[in-house]
C-alpha cells in the first residue's frame, strides 16, 4: 500500500473539517474525492501536504508517518501538489522553471559557484519532451495558455520526483477541450512514470470518465469510497447529490 | 534571436572593458578632487549592490541595510582603534561581524514580506543606530571613533582609489557569481513564487537568510572601507535615511539590473555633491527626484534602456 | 522616591505618551486601513506645527486666536496631503510595497526643506494662549494647565477615531475597504476616495498633533524626521495599524522613558528603542497586532 490515511481529523474551532477519514491509496491507483463545497477536500489535501497539521490521526506513505511535518519535507518523501490556481514562476521561462525543480529535488540550491544555467540541461530536456512543452521552452511562464501553464506545472511535480500527485481541481477555469487535452496528458504521464493520482474535481463528467476510484466526501466524512460504477449506485451518495429518500 | 543575444553580449564586453579602462588609468590624469569623488563611489556602489541582492534578486523591501554598513564600519574602528589590529585584519574581519548581525536581524525579519519586512528591517537597523549612538565607552556615542589609524601607503588618494576599485570588482565579481549560481537562481524563484519552491521541497526562509547575510558581508565591506577612507566612523551611517538613500540608488537605476544599482550610486553621489555646492536645498531635490523617478520611470534608469533596446531589436 | 514625586514624573510621562500618541494616531489609522508606511507623517505633523505657529502669531496670541488655529491650520495641512494621495500616492496601492515607502520618503524630504524655506532655519516657538499660562492643582501638586489639556487632548482624539472606525457608517465603509476592495468596489462604494479619506483623517490627526504641541516645543524642520521616527516605533510596538495598541504603546514609552531618566539621564529618548527592542524580540508582531508568519 503507498498511502494509507488513519483516522485523520482536523477542526477550526467548532467545525469539524475532516473528521476520522481513513483512506487507503495503492500504487498506481487513481483516486478522486468529491463532494459538495465545504466538505473538506481542500482541508484534506492540505493536511496530506503539510500546510496543516492535524489535531489526530496519521498519514502513512511508505510506511512513514507524515502527519505535522512540514511541506518541504513531504515533498522530498514523493508527494507533490498541483493548485488549484496554477502556481507557476510567472517569470521565469519554461525551461528555466523545470531546471529550478531540478536543482531543488538534487538538493543543489546551497550551491553558490556553479551556474545555473548549465545544470541539468539533459534532463530538463526530458522532461519537457514528456509533457510535450520543447517548443515553448523559452517562454516566459506567464505568457503560456491556460492549459500549457498547467502542463508546465505538472512538469514541476514531475521534476521533483513525485510517486503520488495531489491535484485539486486540475481543470478549474478551463475551456471543455482543454479540460479533456490537460486530463489525456495527466493520465498518460500517470501510466508512463507508474505515478498514483490523488484529485478533486467538480466535473463528474472527467471524474467518472478518468478516476478507478471515487470517495465521496460530505461534512468531513467520507461517506462511500469505491469504484465510480458503485458510487453511482450507492443509496447514500443518490441521497446526498440527488436529494432521493432511503 | 541566437545572433541577437551574441550581439548584445558582445557589446557589454565591449562596455566592461572600456569602463574599467577608464577607471584604471583615471589616477594618471585626474585631480585629486576626483579620485576622493571616485572613492565615494565605489564604495556606495558595493553598498547598494549587496542590498540590491535583498531588494532586487529576493524582492524584499529592506529599509535597514545601512545598519550592516555601519557596523561594518564600527567593526573595523573597533577592531584598529581599541583591539590595535593591524588595518587590513580590520578590512577582513569587518563583513564577517556585518554577517553575524544579518544573521540575528535576519533570522527575525525573513519570513515576512512586503511592508512587514520594510518595518521590522528598519526597527532593527533603528535599535543598532541607537546603540552605537548611546554607548559612549564602546562606539563613541554620538562623536563617533575618529582618528583612525591606518598604514601610511593608504594615505596616498591614488593607493586607496586602486583598493577600493579592487575591492568592488572583486566583490561584483562574487555577487554575479553567486546570483548566476543554483542558489542565486533559487532566490529568484522564491520571489517569483514561494509556495512553488516549497514545493520543490526547499525551505524557503533558509535561503533568503543566507542570501539576507550574504548581503550583509559585503555591506560591511562597503561600511568598512567607509570608515577606512574618512578615518572616522559616526552613527548616522546607519540611520534609517541612509537605508532609504541606499534604496533609491536601486531603484534609481534599476533593481532588475545587475548595473543598475551601481548606475544609481554614481548619479545620486554625483548629484549630491554637485547640486550642494550651488543650494542648502539638496533634500527638496532629492525628494522631487524620487517622486518623478516613481512616477514616469518605476524600473529605473537600466530597465528603461532595456525597454528601448527591445522594442528596436526586431523579431524580439 | 515620594509620592508627589512619583506623581509629577508619571504626570511627565503622561505627556510625553499623549505627544508620541498623537504622533503616531495618524500613521496607525493609515497603516490598518491603507496598509502603506507612510514615511511623511512626521513631515506633517511638522506642517501642521509651523502652519499653527503662523496663525497664532497672525491673530496675536489670544485666546480666540488659539481656538481658531486649531480649527484651520490643520485642515489646511490636510487638503495639501490629499492632493499629494489624490496625485502621487494613490495609483501604487496595488503595487509592490517598495514604491509607495519611497514615495513618501520623497515627500518627506520635501516638506522637511519646504519648512526650512518658508519658516527659515532657526527655531520657533508659537506664544503660549493666555488662558493656560497658569498652573493646573492636583493632590497640592502644580501642574502647567496646557501639560493637562494636553493630555484631555490626546484621549479625546483617541475616543474620536475610535468612534468614528467603530461606530459610524463611514468607518464601516473604511474597514470593508480595507478588508476586501474589490467586493467593497462591487457594491458601489468609491475606493479610491475613500482611501484618500483614510489618509487625508490620519494627516489630519498628525497635523493637529503637531498644531497642538507648537506653544510647548521648539519647531524646527528637523522635528519632522524626529517625529517620524517615534511614530514608526509607537506603531511597531503597537502592532501594526491597531489603535488601543498605539494608545498603549505611547503610555509605556512616555512612562518607561520619565521614570527611566531618573536612572539613566543620558539614555533619553533610546528608551523607546529598548521597549522596541523587547516587544520585537518577543512579540515581533507587535502588542495588539496579529502573527503574519510565512512559511
Amino acid at each position: 500500500m503507498l498511502l494509507h490515511i488513519k483516522s485523520l481529523s482536523k477542526s477550526f474551532g467548532a467545525l469539524m473539517a475532516v473528521s476520522d477519514v481513513n483512506l487507503e491509496v495503492e500504487t498506481r491507483e487513481r483516486l478522486a474525492v468529491i463532494g459538495p463545497n465545504g466538505a473538506g477536500k481542500s482541508t484534506l489535501f492540505n493536511l496530506l501536504t503539510g500546510y496543516l497539521s492535524p489535531d489526530s490521526g496519521e498519514v502513512l506513505f511508505k510506511g512513514n508517518n507524515l502527519a505535522k511535518l512540514p511541506p518541504d519535507k513531504i515533498v522530498r518523501k514523493g508527494i507533490g501538489r498541483s493548485f488549484q490556481i496554477v502556481n507557476i514562476y510567472p517569470e521565469l521561462t519554461v525551461f528555466e522553471s523545470i531546471q529550478m525543480t531540478l536543482i531543488a529535488s538534487a538538493r543543489r540550491s546551497y550551491n553558490l559557484f556553479s551556474k545555473a544555467k548549465n545544470m541539468f540541461l539533459k534532463e530538463t530536456e526530458d522532461i519537457l519532451e514528456k509533457v510535450g512543452l520543447s517548443g515553448l521552452a523559452h517562454v516566459p511562464g506567464e505568457l503560456l495558455s491556460h492549459g500549457d501553464k498547467k502542463r508546465l506545472e505538472i512538469a514541476m511535480i514531475l521534476a521533483t520526483e513525485a510517486e503520488i500527485i495531489l491535484l485539486d481541481e486540475p481543470t478549474a477555469g478551463m475551456a471543455p477541450e482543454e479540460r479533456l487535452e490537460t486530463m489525456a496528458l495527466i493520465n498518460e504521464l500517470a501510466e508512463k512514470e507508474n505515478l498514483t493520482l490523488l484529485f478533486t474535481e467538480h466535473d463528474m463528467s472527467i471524474v467518472f470518465a478518468w478516476a478507478r476510484r471515487i470517495a465521496v466526501m460530505v461534512l468531513g466524512r467520507i461517506i462511500a469510497d469505491g469504484t465510480p460504477d458503485e458510487i453511482k449506485e450507492n443509496p447514500e451518495v443518490r441521497r446526498v447529490y440527488l436529494g432521493e429518500k432511503r | 534571436m541566437s545572433q541577437v543575444i551574441e550581439k548584445n553580449k558582445n557589446r557589454m564586453w565591449l562596455w566592461l572593458l572600456i569602463t574599467t579602462g577608464f577607471f584604471v588609468l583615471m589616477p594618471l590624469w585626474a585631480p585629486e578632487m576626483w579620485l576622493h569623488l571616485a572613492i565615494e563611489i565605489f564604495i556606495v556602489a558595493l553598498f547598494a549592490m549587496s542590498l540590491n541582492m535583498i531588494l532586487g534578486r529576493a524582492g524584499l523591501p529592506s529599509f535597514g541595510h545601512a545598519c550592516f554598513y555601519a557596523v561594518g564600519g564600527y567593526a573595523f574602528a573597533i577592531l584598529v582603534v581599541k583591539l590595535k589590529l593591524p588595518a587590513f585584519i580590520g578590512l577582513l574581519a569587518a563583513p564577517f561581524i556585518s554577517g553575524l548581525f544579518a544573521v540575528i536581524i535576519g533570522y527575525f525579519s525573513i519570513r515576512l514580506t512586503g511592508i512587514h519586512f520594510a518595518i521590522l528591517t528598519m526597527g532593527f537597523g533603528q535599535i543598532v543606530w541607537a546603540i552605537a549612538h548611546k554607548w559612549y565607552s564602546f562606539t563613541g556615542g554620538d562623536d563617533g571613533i575618529t582618528g583612525i589609524p591606518i598604514p601610511a601607503i593608504l594615505k596616498q588618494p591614488e593607493v586607496f582609489y586602486y583598493l577600493a576599485f579592487i575591492m568592488l570588482i572583486v566583490s561584483s565579481a562574487v555577487i554575479k557569481v553567486v546570483q548566476d549560481s543554483a542558489f542565486g537562481q533559487t532566490i529568484v524563484a522564491v520571489r517569483e513564487n514561494r509556495e512553488r519552491v516549497t514545493f520543490s521541497g526547499l525551505k524557503v526562509w533558509h535561503h533568503l537568510l543566507l542570501n539576507f547575510v550574504i548581503a550583509g558581508f559585503f555591506a560591511g565591506i562597503a561600511g568598512a572601507l567607509l570608515a577606512m577612507v574618512n578615518r572616522s566612523v559616526f552613527a548616522d551611517f546607519g540611520y534609517w535615511t541612509s537605508s532609504a538613500a541606499v534604496v533609491l540608488m536601486c531603484i534609481l537605476g534599476g533593481v532588475g539590473s545587475f548595473v543598475g544599482p551601481m548606475v544609481g550610486a554614481v548619479i545620486i553621489t554625483l548629484l549630491e555633491h554637485y547640486i550642494s555646492i550651488y543650494t542648502y536645498y539638496w533634500q527638496m531635490i532629492l525628494g522631487c527626484l524620487i517622486i518623478i523617478l516613481i512616477m514616469f520611470m518605476p524600473g529605473g534608469i537600466c530597465g528603461y534602456i532595456q525597454e528601448k533596446l527591445q522594442k528596436n531589436e526586431p523579431g524580439a | 522616591m515620594t509620592g508627589s514625586e512619583f506623581l509629577m514624573q508619571f504626570m511627565s510621562g503622561l505627556t510625553t505618551a499623549m505627544i508620541y500618541f498623537l504622533i503616531a494616531a495618524g500613521l496607525t489609522l493609515i497603516l490598518g486601513v491603507l496598509k502603506i508606511m507612510n514615511f511623511a507623517q512626521g513631515g506633517i505633523y511638522m506642517l501642521g506645527a509651523y502652519m499653527s505657529y503662523t496663525f497664532i502669531k497672525l491673530f496675536g496670541g489670544t485666546n480666540y486666536g488659539f481656538w481658531l488655529t486649531l480649527a484651520i491650520a490643520p485642515i489646511l495641512v490636510t487638503a495639501f496631503f490629499c492632493v499629494v494621495e489624490v496625485f502621487l500616492i494613490r495609483r501604487f496601492y496595488e503595487k509592490p510595497a517598495i514604491y509607495i515607502l519611497l514615495m513618501t520618503y520623497g515627500v518627506l524630504l520635501v516638506t522637511y526643506d519646504l519648512a526650512r524655506m518658508s519658516w527659515g532655519w532657526i527655531i520657533k516657538t508659537a506664544p503660549m494662549p493666555p488662558m493656560f499660562q497658569r498652573p493646573f492643582e492636583i493632590f497640592g501638586l502644580f501642574f502647567p494647565l496646557y501639560n493637562v489639556f494636553l493630555i484631555f487632548m490626546g484621549f479625546f482624539i483617541f475616543f474620536f477615531i475610535w468612534f468614528i472606525i467603530n461606530r459610524t457608517s463611514w468607518g464601516k465603509i473604511m474597514r470593508a475597504a480595507a478588508d476586501d476592495r474589490e467586493m467593497t468596489a462591487a457594491l458601489g462604494i468609491n475606493v479610491p476616495w475613500v482611501f484618500t479619506a483614510v489618509f487625508g483623517l490620519g494627516a489630519w490627526i498628525a497635523a493637529i498633533g503637531g498644531a497642538l504641541v507648537a506653544p510647548m516645543a521648539g519647531l524646527s524642520a528637523d522635528m519632522g524626521v524626529e517625529a517620524g521616527i517615534i511614530a514608526f516605533i509607537v506603531v511597531v510596538i503597537a502592532g501594526l495599524g491597531s489603535l488601543p495598541g498605539a494608545l498603549l504603546a505611547s503610555f509605556i514609552c512616555g512612562e518607561v522613558q520619565a521614570f527611566g531618566i531618573l536612572v539613566l539621564p543620558e539614555l533619553a529618548i533610546a528608551f523607546m528603542y529598548l521597549v522596541m527592542v523587547i516587544v520585537l524580540i518577543v512579540r515581533p508582531w507587535g502588542l495588539f497586532g496579529k502573527p503574519v508568519i510565512i512559511k
